[in-house]
């Protein structure tokens, strides 16, 4: 039997947070869409959002104003693009599925919620590294 | 001393140690105040503008005033978590020293995440109750979409054109 691998794109960021950190995730991400350009553009806008809404919920809260280290890895698959973040921050505590998108004139608290919904999947879980969060696409194929 | 890198490349299997290419960079740090995040611990540390006792600049968007006495502010380029509040504490100056009907020009912002849209909401309050009104012109796609998904293309429905915004009122 024969396996065939096929390549899978990929980009990788290891920050410690600071106020340079989302530009990071912004830049990491633009490459990534250059080594892999079969991902349409409207999956690309949903990712990129969700990216930066996550991104920036762990640089500005996970270390409670102290910086946290903060690692990204962004995968393609066959048909999803698939992003892991892991920090060394404090616990997140929230229970993702009982975030509502708040009232139209709230200034805050879209986020999380937001990511959620342009997400097929988005879970966090923490254990003795640190917070896990995993960021899966719709399929785009 | 703060170290990150970057890595893109193509792998095969689950082994990330082929990345190839790197760029790497030295940072510093800044502290930011919260609410609503989820996490454990206060967070007290400062807040976004400063870097310890050190006044970090916040860049302030080009502003012009109209024949119909609208003020237009234009950001440029990403409104998220870390422009947000520069704009946010403009459109209350604005707003504050008198001018109350205000047009966002998003000509040139490239991005738009929930920071930004907070900011814009947080503008449109202040200028509804200074009895003016705040409205936004020109979004590209990604700002539009995002508009779209939040559902705040109810409340701040995007204008085509600068001068079409306030069109509706003398």
């Amino acid at each position: 039997m024969t396996l065939s691998m096929t390549p899978l794109e990929s980009a990788r960021l290891d920050v410690v947070t600071d106020e340079n950190s989302l530009e990071a995730v912004h830049s990491v991400l633009e490459g990534f869409w250059v080594v892999c350009q079969r991902v349409p553009d409207a999956a690309r806008v949903l990712v990129d959002l969700a990216v930066a809404e996550i991104g920036a919920n762990i640089i500005k809260y996970a270390g409670g104003g102290r910086p946290v280290r903060m690692q990204m890895d962004v995968r393609c698959l066959a048909d999803k693009v698939e992003v892991r973040f892991c920090d060394d921050g404090d616990p997140f505590e929230l229970d993702l599925d009982s975030l509502d998108m708040p009232d139209e004139l709230a200034e805050s608290g879209r986020g999380l919620p937001l990511a959620r919904s342009i997400l097929s999947l988005l879970r966090y879980h923490r254990d003795d590294d640190g917070n896990h969060w995993l960021l899966v696409s719709h399929p785009f194929l | 001393m703060a170290v990150q890198g970057m890595h893109f490349g193509h792998f095969t299997g689950r082994d990330n140690s082929s990345y190839v290419g790197a760029v790497t960079r030295s940072t510093g740090n800044r502290g930011v105040q919260s609410d609503k995040s989820g996490y454990a611990s206060p967070h007290l540390n400062g807040r976004l503008g400063h870097q310890g006792e050190r006044e970090v600049p916040m860049e302030e968007s080009p502003v012009r005033r109209i024949d119909s006495g609208v003020v237009v502010i234009r950001p440029e380029g990403r409104l998220n978590m870390m422009a947000s509040p520069a704009l946010r504490e403009q459109l209350h100056a604005l707003i504050r020293d008198g001018s109350t009907r205000l047009v966002v020009d998003l000509s040139a912002v490239e991005f738009i995440d929930s920071s930004g849209l907070g900011a814009l909401i947080s503008g449109l309050k202040v200028a509804r109750q200074a009895g003016g009104d705040l409205r936004i012109a020109a979004p590209c796609e990604q700002v539009t979409a995002v508009l779209e998904l939040t559902n705040l293309n109810r409340v701040l429905k995007p204008f085509a054109a600068v001068d079409d915004a306030f069109d509706d009122t003398p």
